[in-house]
């Protein structure tokens, strides 16, 4: 253990890395400060960027990207009554009223200390829960794999905003996109329609360039929408009052987030939800939720920084990515070699380890972003979008061009102009991106196993973890019936 | 009677089910004991025929009265700028071809800084200008990129 983060200090503490550490946080800040712009675009955006390093280090700046702009996040919402991503929405709720009373300051001043808190006791967390997940998932055979992977997706599925069979459709859709080109089993190709181009399949960062990046820039040109910003922020420190009042929720937070983080498809948006509702609920002044409760503000943004760090534990241990960021990193890794699972952290441990102790480093690099510059922030609220967007596009379309193919470019734009018409058709990309990324090892694992089996599903059914995998499914399928349940699916949803 | 958005949505998924199932049936089959190359996708593409069906009937017992917002609306969306970037967005892959990496940047830039929310010829030239040099640096230069001279090899 004690070799272990040793050889994790030694890996975080490289002077390049420190650099990609700090440079991941200050862009993630950035990016969750920015509305409208979240932070899997902005992993999509500088993933070709990474291709030129080496592996620690190129997961190392992503981390520090996913959870800076959740530490980012938080500004939008407070100053702008805007979530900067998905997983602020709540931060808006009581932040935005604290703003309106004057109180700006100590409403991201606790945000920063909980998201700092939150952050350590995740990457804590990590040291102890990843090693033993490992462990465990190397009794995991294709069966097993299988259906934890049907019971990541049906989570992602249930979790998506909208109906259910659309996000089941996307999922089906993600699954066949995924399986386009070489059948590496049988040497065939399929599904190419006659397309040379699409021999070695559909590449994926390309479609996550279009799906997040391009979208997002297509759906913000088409409106015009004025902003309301508090660009006053008196004083930053928060009063003693104020750290009582929000030391319990910062703790409860984070253990909402880091389990819930855990979870395949629960994310650091259903925590974020979570969080609120059961500091709401305990609360002996619940009346004061929505009119400016700091405890409104310091659960769910401690719970979303702890989610985005346990992310890693699924991702890292099991190869399943739980949102679609997570699945960017896990794109990351494959274009290094490296297949994230349960061997992963024997075969590459100087990335797991130096991945790991990089949060802390990344936590307090953020904690000093976030407090004492503050007021930078704010006026990065004040870039207009007209000249933001043309750098966006010119990041996407020279960063398709990473493979010197002008096919990439063709696909990100239409998997852009694909990304735009999925959110007017209230379509989520995120079931399709996750399955589209998993397709590959589900194909593998379905195909193994019922070889194994002589063709039969039984083998499924007879092996314990899976089968308790398979009961969860179906559990899930049945919960989304009820009418209880289907009331509260609009309300949750998986980060974009 | 206006066709609903999950009514066009689910007819064009239900054609790319289509498309999915034929092409997964030519790459073959195998059986369950020894599974084709076209299995997967194929049993993917039945499932995502079959919930594309199920959202179509569900989306038709709506009622025809119930309200629901225009996918695209002509006034409230803004078509030119939309219409602008889709139409750069498209022609940088063929002009990187004739212009080369550093022209076809700067242009695009250039054209993007003043047809959208027009800026000063000044402040544009500018944008571009150091919008292509930061890009040259990075991707060419550090990412060591290959990228297209163009015809005047620049």
């Amino acid at each position: 253990m004690w070799d272990h983060i040793l050889l994790g200090f030694t890996v975080a503490f490289k002077p390049m890395n420190l650099v990609y550490c700090f440079f991941g946080c200050f862009y993630g800040t950035f990016v969750g400060v920015l509305p409208g712009f979240g932070p899997t675009a902005a992993i999509a955006l500088l993933l070709p960027l990474t291709f030129g390093m080496t592996p620690e280090s190129a997961i190392i700046m992503l981390a520090g990207i996913y959870y800076g702009a959740m530490y980012g996040g938080s500004t939008t919402s407070i100053l702008v009554n805007i979530p900067g991503e998905a997983a602020s929405v709540t931060t808006t709720f009581d932040g935005y009223q604290m703003a309106k009373q004057g109180r700006a300051g100590s409403a991201l001043s606790i945000a920063a200390i909980g998201s700092f808190i939150a952050g350590s006791l995740a990457v804590f967390g990590l040291f102890i829960v990843a090693p033993v997940l490992a462990n465990f998932a190397l009794q995991f055979g294709p069966p097993e794999f299988f259906s934890l992977m049907i019971l990541g997706l049906t989570i992602v599925v249930y979790i998506s905003f909208g109906s259910v069979p659309k996000a089941v459709a996307m999922g089906c859709l993600g699954i066949a996109l995924g399986c386009v080109g070489w059948d590496y089993v049988s040497g065939n190709t399929r599904i190419t329609l006659g397309i040379e181009y699409l021999y070695d399949g559909i590449p994926v960062v390309p479609i996550l360039m279009g799906l997040f990046g391009i979208s997002e820039v297509l759906l913000n040109l088409e409106k015009t929408q004025k902003m309301e910003i508090f660009k006053e922020v008196k004083k930053i420190w928060p009063s003693l009052q104020d750290l009582r009042e929000s030391i319990l929720p910062i703790l409860r937070g984070s253990a909402i987030g880091f389990f819930l983080g855990l979870v395949p498809g629960g994310g650091t948006v259903i925590s974020t939800f979570a969080s609120y509702t059961i500091e709401k609920k305990i609360s002996k002044h619940s009346e004061r939720f929505g009119k400016g409760a700091i405890e409104g503000v310091a659960g769910p943004e401690s719970a979303n920084n702890a989610a985005a760090q346990a992310g890693f534990v699924p991702l890292l241990t099991l190869g399943i990515p739980v949102s679609p960021a997570f699945a960017l990193v896990f794109a990351a890794l494959l274009v290094h070699g490296i297949h994230p699972g349960p061997l992963f952290l024997t075969n590459a441990p100087h990335v797991f380890w130096g991945v790991v102790i990089s949060m802390y480093v990344g936590n307090m690099i953020l904690l000093v972003l976030n407090l004492p510059l503050i007021r930078m922030w704010v006026k990065v609220l004040a870039i207009p979008y007209g000249l933001l967007f043309p750098l966006i596009l010119i990041f996407c379309l020279v960063g398709a061009l990473s493979d010197n193919k002008i096919g990439d470019v063709f696909v990100m734009i239409i998997f852009g102009i694909v990304g735009y018409l999925m959110k007017k058709f209230e379509y989520e990309p995120a079931p399709m991106v996750i399955a589209f990324i998993l397709s590959p090892i589900l194909e593998l694992n379905l195909r193994q196993s019922l070889i194994l089996s002589g063709g039969s599903f039984s083998i499924f059914f007879a092996k314990p973890i899976s089968l308790g995998c398979l009961i969860a499914v179906g559990l899930l399928v049945l919960l989304s019936t009820l009418p209880k349940f289907k009331k509260m699916r609009p309300k949750l949803g998986v980060e974009p | 009677m206006r066709p609903k958005k999950d009514q066009i949505s689910s007819i064009f998924l239900l054609g790319v089910a289509g498309v999915l199932l034929i092409a997964s049936v030519n790459a073959s089959l195998g059986s369950f004991g020894e599974p084709g190359s076209g299995l997967v996708p194929f049993l993917a593409a039945f499932l995502l025929g079959i919930f594309c069906l199920l959202n179509l009937f569900l989306s038709s017992l709506k009622k025809s009265r119930e309200w629901e917002k225009p996918i695209f609306s002509l006034h409230e969306m803004n078509w030119k700028n939309l219409m602008v970037t889709l139409g750069a967005l498209f022609a940088f892959p063929f002009l990187l071809n004739l212009l080369g990496f550093n022209l076809t940047v700067f242009g695009f830039m250039l054209f993007l800084a003043k047809a959208i929310e027009p800026r000063r010829w000044v402040i544009a030239v500018l944008f571009a200008l150091s919008t292509t040099i930061a890009c040259y640096l990075l991707f060419v230069y550090w990412l060591k990129f290959a990228v297209e001279k163009g015809v005047f090899g620049i």
